[in-house]
């Protein structure tokens, strides 16, 4: 439709804008207008917003539409007028009310605005259109919401009537400039032989009468529903209609060849209808309904005509004649008509009449008139549209015919009252289904007719099978056992329904109703294994049927569906009893193609049988164990592949992508774990986000998503920080077992060592990882129990390493904050030293304070903080080290030649005139001493000789760093002293070189050769 | 709504008429073949009807009324020749128009064995090089097989007009594939021609090169060489254009994003309505100055522009829902972004957008 006829819709009443304007047009005899702006791209580009629904983007692009090198000086002069309509569109869409008028008013204003500025253009009418439109639609919802008034509201609802009047005189002004308009449009064009040399004027003429149709036709609307402002029958009232039928009436005479003109009929026939003309009014519509009727368009109008004439005549209290209309219509309706609003509107009207006509009816005339419109009823109830609330309302309020059972006398006869009763079942429980949402009191009653007419059924059927005989039809009698069967499941008659399921599939297999007596008994069964399980005992003997029940399925109908739910009943006992072998050879049964959800299932109860088999163990997993896990992952990976694109998956079916979820997360696979977790079918998130899954299935979900997020290279930060959100949401405030401090604890350590292996294969540390690094940091010291011993040593421990593993500014904000929490710890200790584990984890803050003083190159605080340590604990070899080294770096970077001498000899003498810090040499002679010991104990196990190789390696990296540290003093000497040093450094090396040959083994061997290269080059400069 | 109402039943819709005509117009249609007798070029401006006598990398000599002349290569748009199959005019029409699996399944069909006019068969491998190109460029098509093809036809038809377009494919899958080596080498080739037109093309290819290399002063340096080459030819103003939008990206990725913005719109302004590749590239590349200026609304509206007018450039449509899939989730518009993403994996699997 063109935009200069589709701004227009609202105003026409719903019945003309059903009709389609296109048509309307067509039907005037004129063509469509070419669009306005044929090569205006901005304009396409803005449709493009539109049509996807995105009116916000379309309203900012508006308010920049200047900066947009395609946006046309035409284009950016009708901005106004576009983001009228864009508002516009933005109020349709809004729910509540005030927000909706408030928009509304925005557009309007835009709207007359720019016409006021515009009047000699073509947008000018558009804009007019429009705005006549709004005004109207503003001027309907008021008069809806003062209908939606209690009653006693009588000062509010004349309010909203005389605001509503008010809106519609301004419509109708409105509609009086855009005729004046286009009269003087029309009158401006050239005539005559000036006419035919202008090749535009036909076109302009065509689309100026159009509009002037459209026009006359709303103005005479807004009359007719501006009549629904005043009371009835007042004289305002009855002269507003008077004014409208005038106005449809010469619009009629003006256009009687046209449809508009015959809307002009119908509405004119509405107006008396409305006055309470009745006579009047089935005139106008029998014009209408005598019309040939071939073209759609037409039909649809007539449609409404015989709606309009049930309504005449029932308000005549002539039902007949509206019954037998609007029967003899619905009969001729083609193809899918009987679904179009109108045709519903017929069929309701047509229910309503026979319920009217049923009251003064005899009994068996009644229930078939009843019966009648109950059909009619359930099926305008089922189409969106007008009468489809009412409808609803209508069913469910709708009394039953709960007289006594018939009195049956022959077989035919009971099946056939059976079967009655079986449809009236239905219909009270469909209507009890309705009424829950609209007639909340009636669903008691409803169900209870729903029961009276199932027992009524169930005797009639039970009836049938006494009065059965020879002449009966088999197929019949099994159609009443199958009904039975139904019954007996429905009123929770297990025993029975299975027995009766169970002999129909057996005994008549090529039965018709074979197949679903089966289904009905595979239910019962498997309800009554359930039943027997839940009280406690071993249902076998139920397992057993369903296991032959399920077998003969199988082999009877393989194909069918029932076969599947057979074999998939079977597969869930098996696994329940935790018979995975068992479960996988059923398995096999199923077809190749339905296999999948049972898949899922088996692989899924192999992986946590898996993970039970494994928990709290270390060390290789046993051959059978991981042959376990092996097949977990096929069938699981099997399901997910075959059902990764069905909509809806079904919460076993989800429960099983979960499972494939942490399995693929256990082995690493990190890409395809996110692969599965986003998939738009079956995916875990998606499945949460869709709802209906429980609080633990959604925790594991966010578990999942945020260890994939976390883990996959490089981290998805954003999405892992969406998932915490969604994790904290779900876990809810009340965590006291701290199960998310957990989490994200267990997945920082996971990252940690993911940070410490770049370090240590000497890779940049990603920007992302540490990224994500940080957000579990920040979420895990957000946390309240971020004061918790464990959780802030891990805080501190992650800091001090990300700041050893990066450089610059970047480096000291983390190593910062690390020092920072070990003094908050060692403050905290101060305070109640029960606060830490134990006296060596206290050692081991300080220690580590020390370290990240050191790592910030405050050496004077580090040494103090070691030294502290060794004056409680002289001889802790690691901290001896660690100073040694400290001392050597201390030196060497402030050019300190005694701190490099202490490096070496060490420091700090004390009473016994020892050094309290060791130094290089005398670290070499503890670790030589250390390492002799051991080797002379009872040494071949493999602690004793770790400790020996350990030891041995202090010595020589001890050895290494005297000659290192005598080369780092040369090279901040000169004179003698610069060749002192390098002289020792030199025959530190060679005495080493002389004492033990191999110095160590190659590790050792190469750095000493290095060194001595390096000292060599030092002396020859 | 009961099939059967009051015991009568609805009567099966009939087959309307206007679907039988339609039918038939379908077969006549798809058995159609170019009736012309004459070869009818289209040139940049206007167009030439006549015999075409002779045929090489540079020029096609056409013969009207007797009187032969020489059409340069790069002033061809398209040539249909007299008898061809009616598929390659589909095909021509579906890959401009970015259809590029149309184009493929259109020339699948076309009969090989009643092909033997040597320029119609040229055209034939031609149009399907270059769909399967296209199809491999925009990531919805393989690689490998689309070298192979570019390869195979310049082995097989030295002397087609389309030498130089075949080159400058064959260059664009190697750098889609990697190698950027191999690449340049196809597009240095280009300029062994002489014509301004092909000096000009083998500078701004180079320049994109080193552009997507980031290396902006060296591709600055070759847009300035095709400007140079493209001044003061009428059949070079395309590339003069073209040439002036790579420059202002590589300006913008330098710093210099307020003139490289001007620059664009300019092109944008100045572009022909009609030439979706490069009005897709302009405002792709408008997108990209305002994520510069830190403009994320600005920029989402120019990548839509690309989304919403000039989807057939493949690969600027695929780069162009990268982008927005990622604006969308920084302007919290989570189900757009899903949305772009979704689109741009789904319609452009293998591209190299898809894979960021």
């Amino acid at each position: 439709m063109s935009s200069a006829l589709s701004s227009c819709t609202a105003l026409i009443p719903r019945a003309l804008r059903a009709a389609g304007l296109r048509t309307l047009v067509a039907l005037l005899g004129l063509s469509l207008a070419s669009p306005l702006f044929a090569a205006d791209r901005a304009g396409e580009f803005l449709e493009g917003l539109r049509a996807r629904g995105w009116h916000d983007v379309a309203l900012d692009y508006l308010a920049s539409a200047d900066e947009d090198p395609l946006a046309t000086p035409e284009f950016l002069d009708r901005v106004d007028y576009e983001r009228a309509v864009t508002l516009s569109a933005i109020a349709k869409a809004t729910i509540r009310e005030s927000e909706r008028l408030d928009l509304t008013g925005q557009a309007i204003a835009l709207l007359q605005s720019y016409a006021a500025s515009h009047r000699d253009e073509a947008l000018y009418f558009e804009a007019m259109s429009k705005a006549g439109n709004l005004l109207s639609e503003q001027a309907l919802a008021k008069l809806a919401k003062a209908r939606r008034l209690p009653a006693g509201a009588n000062g509010e609802r004349a309010a909203l009537r005389s605001e509503a009047r008010a809106s519609f005189n301004s419509a109708s002004k409105v509609v009086e400039q855009l005729l004046d308009a286009c009269e003087e449009k029309l009158a401006s064009l050239p005539k005559g032989a000036l006419a035919r040399q202008d090749a535009d004027a036909p076109i302009t003429r065509q689309q100026l009468t159009v509009k002037q149709a459209e026009t006359r036709f709303l103005g005479a609307n807004l009359l007719f529903e501006k009549a629904n402002t005043y009371d009835a029958p007042t004289s305002e009232f009855t002269k507003t209609l008077e004014a409208a039928a005038e106005a449809f009436s010469e619009l009629h005479k003006d256009y009687s060849d046209k449809l508009v003109g015959f809307y002009g009929r119908l509405y004119e026939g509405r107006c008396y209808q409305m006055a309470g003309k009745l006579d009047e009014a089935l005139e106008c519509y029998a014009d209408l309904v005598d019309q040939p009727i071939s073209n759609a368009d037409f039909r649809r109008l007539v449609a409404r005509a015989y709606r309009r004439r049930a309504e005449c005549h029932v308000a005549a209290e002539n039902v007949e004649n509206a019954i037998k209309e609007c029967r003899d219509w619905l009969n001729d309706a083609r193809g899918a008509e009987f679904k179009q609003p109108q045709w519903l509107a017929v069929a309701y009207r047509l229910a309503e009449a026979c319920q009217q006509k049923a009251e003064q009816a005899s009994a068996s005339e009644a229930s078939r008139l009843q019966a009648e419109a109950r059909q009619l009823l359930r099926e305008v109830s089922r189409e969106p549209g007008e009468f489809q609330a009412d409808a609803r309302t209508a069913l469910a309020s709708g009394k039953a015919d709960t007289r006594a059972p018939q009195n049956v006398t022959g077989f035919d006869e009971a099946v056939a009252a059976g079967k009655q009763a079986l449809e009236r079942m239905s219909s009270s429980k469909l209507a009890a289904r309705l009424a829950a949402e609209n007639n909340p009191d009636a669903v008691a009653e409803l169900k209870q007719q729903a029961q009276h007419y199932q027992a009524e059924a169930g005797h009639l059927f039970h009836t049938a099978l006494s009065l059965a005989d020879d002449d009966s039809k088999l197929d019949d009698v099994l159609e009443v056992r199958y009904f039975l069967c139904w019954i007996y499941w429905e009123d929770g008659l297990l025993h029975k329904a299975a027995v009766m399921g169970q002999f129909l599939a057996q005994r008549y297999p090529e039965s018709s109703y074979a197949v679903g007596a089966a289904k009905v008994a595979l239910a019962a069964y498997e309800k009554l294994y359930f039943e027997a399980k839940k009280a406690g005992e071993d249902g076998t003997y139920e397992a057993a049927q369903l296991a032959s029940l399920a077998e003969l399925v199988a082999t009877l109908w393989p194909e069918s569906s029932e076969a599947r739910t057979a074999v998939n009943l079977l597969i869930q006992i098996a696994l329940g009893d935790d018979r995975l072998q068992e479960a996988e050879q059923l398995l096999q049964r199923l077809p190749e193609s339905n296999r999948a959800s049972s898949q899922l299932r088996l692989g899924g109860a192999m992986w946590i049988r898996y993970l039970n088999l494994t928990a709290g163990k270390s060390g290789e997993i046993s051959p059978t164990t991981a042959r376990l896990k092996e097949r977990a992952e096929q069938l699981l990976s099997g399901g997910y592949d075959a059902l990764s694109t069905t909509a809806a998956p079904s919460a076993q079916v989800a429960t099983g992508v979960l499972y494939y979820e942490q399995l693929l997360l256990a082995q690493g696979e990190f890409d395809r774990a996110v692969e599965v977790l986003e998939n738009r079918s079956v995916g875990p998130l998606l499945v949460v986000e869709n709802g209906r899954v429980q609080a633990a299935f959604a925790i594991e979900a966010y578990k999942a998503g945020l260890r994939a997020y976390i883990s996959i290279v490089p981290p998805q930060r954003d999405k892992a920080q969406d998932m915490m959100t969604a994790l904290e949401e779900a876990i809810g405030p009340n965590d006291d077992s701290q199960q998310l401090t957990r989490i994200y604890l267990s997945l920082g350590r996971q990252l940690q060592r993911q940070v410490a292996e770049l370090t240590t294969a000497g890779k940049t540390v990603q920007a992302q990882n540490v990224a994500a690094f940080e957000d579990l940091l920040q979420r895990i010291i957000s946390r309240g129990d971020s004061r918790d011993w464990t959780v802030r040593i891990w805080i501190a421990q992650a800091n001090l390493q990300l700041g050893e593993g990066l450089r610059g500014e970047a480096a000291q904000r983390y190593l910062e904050q690390a020092e920072k929490t070990y003094r908050e710890i060692l403050a905290e200790v101060e305070k109640d030293s029960r606060y830490a584990p134990s006296k060596r984890a206290i050692l081991s803050v300080r220690k580590n304070l020390g370290d990240c003083l050191l790592a910030r190159q405050k050496f004077d605080e580090a040494f103090q903080q070691y030294a502290d340590i060794l004056r409680e604990n002289p001889n802790t070899f690691e901290v001896q080290r660690t100073v040694a080294l400290m001392l050597q770096q201390w030196g060497h970077d402030q050019q300190q030649s005694n701190k490099l001498e202490e490096a070496i000899r060490g420091a700090l003498p004390q009473a016994n005139r020892k050094n309290l810090v060791w130094g290089w040499l005398r670290l070499a002679t503890i670790a030589d001493q250390a390492k002799q010991r051991a080797a002379a104990g009872s040494g071949d196990n493999q602690p004793n000789q770790q400790k020996i190789q350990r030891y041995h390696n202090h010595f020589f990296e001890a050895r290494y760093h005297v000659a290192k540290t005598r080369l780092l003093a040369a090279q901040i000497a000169s004179g003698a002293e610069r060749t002192k040093q390098l002289n020792s450094a030199c025959k530190n090396v060679e005495s080493m070189k002389r004492l033990y040959p191999d110095l160590g083994g190659p590790k050792w061997q190469r750095a000493f050769d290095e060194l001595l290269t390096q000292i060599e080059a030092e002396s020859s400069t | 709504m009961p099939r059967n109402y009051n015991g009568l039943s609805f009567k099966l819709p009939r087959i309307a008429c206007g679907a039988v005509a339609l039918l038939l117009l379908l077969a006549c249609t798809t058995t159609a073949v170019a009736q012309s007798s004459n070869d009818r070029i289209r040139r940049r401006t206007g167009s030439d009807t006549g015999k075409i006598t002779d045929m090489s990398a540079l020029a096609v000599t056409i013969s009207k009324s007797g009187v032969e002349s020489d059409v340069p290569v790069e002033d061809i748009r398209s040539i249909r020749f007299a008898g061809e199959p009616s598929e390659l005019n589909s095909a021509r029409s579906a890959i401009r128009r970015g259809r590029f699996d149309d184009a493929v399944a259109t020339l699948d069909k076309v009969n090989r064995d009643q092909v033997d006019r040597r320029e119609v068969v040229q055209e034939l491998d031609y149009l399907q090089l270059e769909a399967r190109a296209k199809l491999a460029l925009s990531g919805q098509g393989g690689l490998d097989s689309a070298i192979r093809l570019a390869t195979d036809f310049l082995a097989k038809h030295r002397n087609s007009y389309h030498v130089s377009s075949a080159i400058e494919l064959l260059g664009d899958l190697h750098l889609i594939d990697g190698d950027q080596d191999e690449a340049r080498r196809q597009y240095t080739k280009l300029a062994k021609a002489p014509a301004p037109y092909f000096q000009a093309r083998s500078a701004i290819l180079t320049g994109r090169l080193l552009q997507q290399a980031g290396k902006h002063d060296e591709a600055l340096a070759k847009f300035d060489q095709a400007l140079e080459a493209a001044q003061g030819s009428p059949a070079a103003e395309s590339q003069r254009l073209e040439a002036t939008l790579h420059r202002a990206i590589s300006q913008s990725a330098s710093g210099d994003v307020d003139e490289a913005t001007a620059t664009v719109k300019q092109i944008i302004v100045e572009a022909d309505v009609e030439d979706t590749d490069l009005l897709a590239t302009a405002y792709n590349a408008l997108g990209d100055c305002y994520l510069q200026s830190d403009r994320p609304k600005a920029a989402r509206d120019a990548f839509l522009h690309v989304d919403v007018l000039f989807s057939s450039a493949a690969d600027q449509h695929a780069k162009a829902l990268y982008e927005l899939s990622r604006l969308w989730e920084a302007l919290g518009q989570r189900q757009r972004a899903r949305d772009a993403k979704d689109r741009l994996q789904n319609e452009y699997p293998t591209s190299q957008w898809a894979k960021r």
